[in-house]
């Protein structure tokens, strides 16, 4: 069979549709990979015979994704397979959509052969935990290398483990645990050092790398791992490597072995740093103290740290929360300091704390979360504008009373844009070690995925009350998903519940 | 599996029989605190005084409080939560 994975805009190494690439390959198939916003899907279509036409969705660029697909359709004839995080909670979206053929829901390896040797003919299917991912094939890097801002990118994206166990309310993760309670076991797996290295190794001598970065939630939660990675790191790779840890995790010990095995950078994720929030958002698992040892030790080994934040969070005071944990990265004095603005996303948990604190509305949008809040939130203006200058603010360490002052000023769409421009320069050769001038990859913002039209461009909305955006404009995020009744005022802000093989006839 | 010879001491003691079902719930030591089971079942699983961990801070009363924490105990990613206290 010939099957093509369809993406909009490739923004960093897809890896979930790269594995399901490998087992596709590996029983035989055709597997190929287009941007189509570069090369618009047709043109693949009309030259090649296509028998499947897969696409990895998340919620916010989902109507993108429907409406294309329902466009090829109408002069194509091929099955239609959906997936990725936003079928997690809404597979019910494609009940009454007569185009998509299969929507699979979680984790698709073991089933994806299936479904395209038509051993599987529901609509729904729900994948399944892999019972272990060291019998997982690596990534098919090829599909995605053919592209020179992937294949010739110096640093290159990998993942040692699978899942997380916390349940931050903003996350999707609670929500797939939910969907998975019945494959508890096997979450929280990791691929064996000797692998992860191997994986590493392969890609270094067909591609050419100079950095790794891994994707994982917490590279350092589990301590022999790590150790054993490292000793193997250190002998037979030793390039720079970077990710992201939970600080509570983080141990003087660990710090120096990665610090030895050529670490230079990790993130460690605050949020907030107001300890009712972080008990509000459930990461209560850590406290203050914790997370300022862990950049210290990072930064005193020669590790340099970015600290991850959230701001407009449903806070008592969001404002002053945002404004607290500012203070406490000025105090930290990391290398790099990143905020976010919440995006409640419908059927996390968080969203519906917001809609309790009376934050949300129904039919309201979901931006890009460096855009603005979609949240009623008091003193909103500055929140969005602390979220512009926070990265200046941090590293220059503005005092709180005169950036509560810079905060009353608006910035124009154009400044908005320089001021992120500047902070990617400043921080790509930095903490990345781009050569922003000469790599193809500079170009590339981790912050940004950009949704386009029919026509191929970004996605404004004028009418929006939150108005337009230079970079991309607003997400449509349905509120509710299309097809849950039970959206509202009601307690059903929990997932829908997923009937497999319930076809839209039977609904 | 949770251990009740390993529970953390503030849980709320107590034996209930809900629909003929004697059961006892309580929350381990091996809890990471993320406090899920505090969001689905928040009128019987609560933050320690502490803030170090959840714990029962009330037993189930009825049919749909029992549901709840049975639905927490089997969505506890570490299994703290046992109902055998």
């Amino acid at each position: 069979m010939h099957i093509l994975f369809v993406e909009n805009k490739l923004r960093v190494d897809k890896l979930g549709i790269l594995y399901l690439s490998s087992v596709l390959k590996g029983d035989g198939h055709t597997v190929n990979l287009i941007e189509d916003s570069v090369t618009p899907a047709e043109q693949y279509l009309r030259d090649n015979k296509v028998d499947f036409v897969m696409y990895s969705v998340m919620s916010g660029e989902h109507p993108w994704y429907f409406e294309r697909n329902q466009e090829l359709k109408k002069e194509f004839e091929f099955i239609s397979v959906f997936g990725g995080p936003h079928f997690t909670l809404f597979a019910d979206d494609v009940l009454e959509d007569d185009t998509i053929d299969h929507v699979v829901v979680g984790p698709a390896e073991s089933i994806i052969n299936s479904i395209v040797s038509g051993k599987i003919s529901d609509k729904v299917i729900k994948g399944s935990i892999p019972e272990d991912v060291n019998t997982i094939l690596p990534p098919d890097r090829e599909m995605l290398y053919q592209y020179d801002e992937f294949g010739k990118a110096n640093m290159k994206r990998f993942i040692a483990g699978r899942d997380c166990p916390m349940a931050c309310s903003y996350c999707f993760n609670h929500s797939l645990r939910k969907v998975f309670k019945d494959q508890k076991k096997r979450f929280y797996q990791r691929t064996t050092p000797r692998r992860m290295v191997d994986e590493i190794k392969d890609v270094r001598d067909r591609y050419g790398l100079k950095t790794v970065y891994f994707n994982d939630d917490d590279w350092v939660e589990d301590h022999d791992w790590v150790r054993e990675f490292c000793r193997i790191y250190k002998e037979e790779v030793s390039l720079p490597f970077c990710g992201s840890v939970k600080a509570k995790n983080v141990t003087e010990e660990i710090v120096k072995i990665m610090a030895d095995a050529s670490c230079h950078f990790m993130n460690v994720a605050i949020e907030s740093a107001n300890r009712k929030t972080q008990i509000l958002i459930r990461r209560g698992w850590q406290n203050n103290d914790q997370i300022a040892e862990a950049v210290r030790l990072f930064e005193s080994h020669g590790i340099m740290v970015r600290t991850q934040n959230i701001i407009g969070l449903p806070a008592d005071n969001p404002l002053e929360d945002a404004l607290e944990t500012y203070e406490f990265n000025i105090k930290l004095s990391p290398t790099d300091s990143w905020a976010a603005i919440l995006q409640p996303f419908y059927g996390t948990d968080i969203w519906k704390v917001c809609k309790e604190k009376g934050y949300i509305q129904e039919g309201v949008d979901c931006k890009k979360f460096y855009e603005g809040t979609p949240l009623n939130l008091p003193n909103k203006r500055e929140i969005e504008n602390l979220h512009k200058w926070w990265y200046f603010a941090v590293k220059y360490k503005i005092p709180v009373d005169f950036l509560k002052i810079i905060l009353q000023q608006d910035l124009s769409e154009e400044v908005k844009k320089q001021i992120q421009d500047y902070r990617w320069e400043i921080t790509a050769k930095e903490i990345y070690g781009l050569d922003t001038e000469n790599e193809t990859e500079a170009k590339m913002d981790n912050a940004d995925y950009q949704v386009t039209d029919m026509e191929g461009e970004l996605l404004n909305d004028p009418d929006s009350p939150w108005g337009s955006s230079g970079d991309g404009g607003n997400l449509k995020f349905p509120f509710p998903p299309r097809n849950n009744d039970a959206c509202g005022d009601s307690d059903a802000v929990s997932p829908p519940l997923i009937q497999i093989g319930r076809t839209a006839a039977e609904k | 599996m949770a251990d009740k010879n390993d529970k953390w001491k503030d849980n709320v003691e107590g034996l209930v029989t809900i629909g003929g079902k004697q059961v006892s719930f309580y929350v381990d030591k091996g809890c990471i605190f993320c406090a899920l089971c505090h969001g689905i079942a928040p009128t019987n699983f609560t933050t320690s005084g502490d803030e170090t961990h959840d714990l029962v801070h009330k037993q189930p009363e009825n049919e749909e409080e029992l549901g709840l924490c049975y639905e927490a105990l089997e969505e506890c990613p570490v299994d703290a939560i046992g109902d055998d206290g």
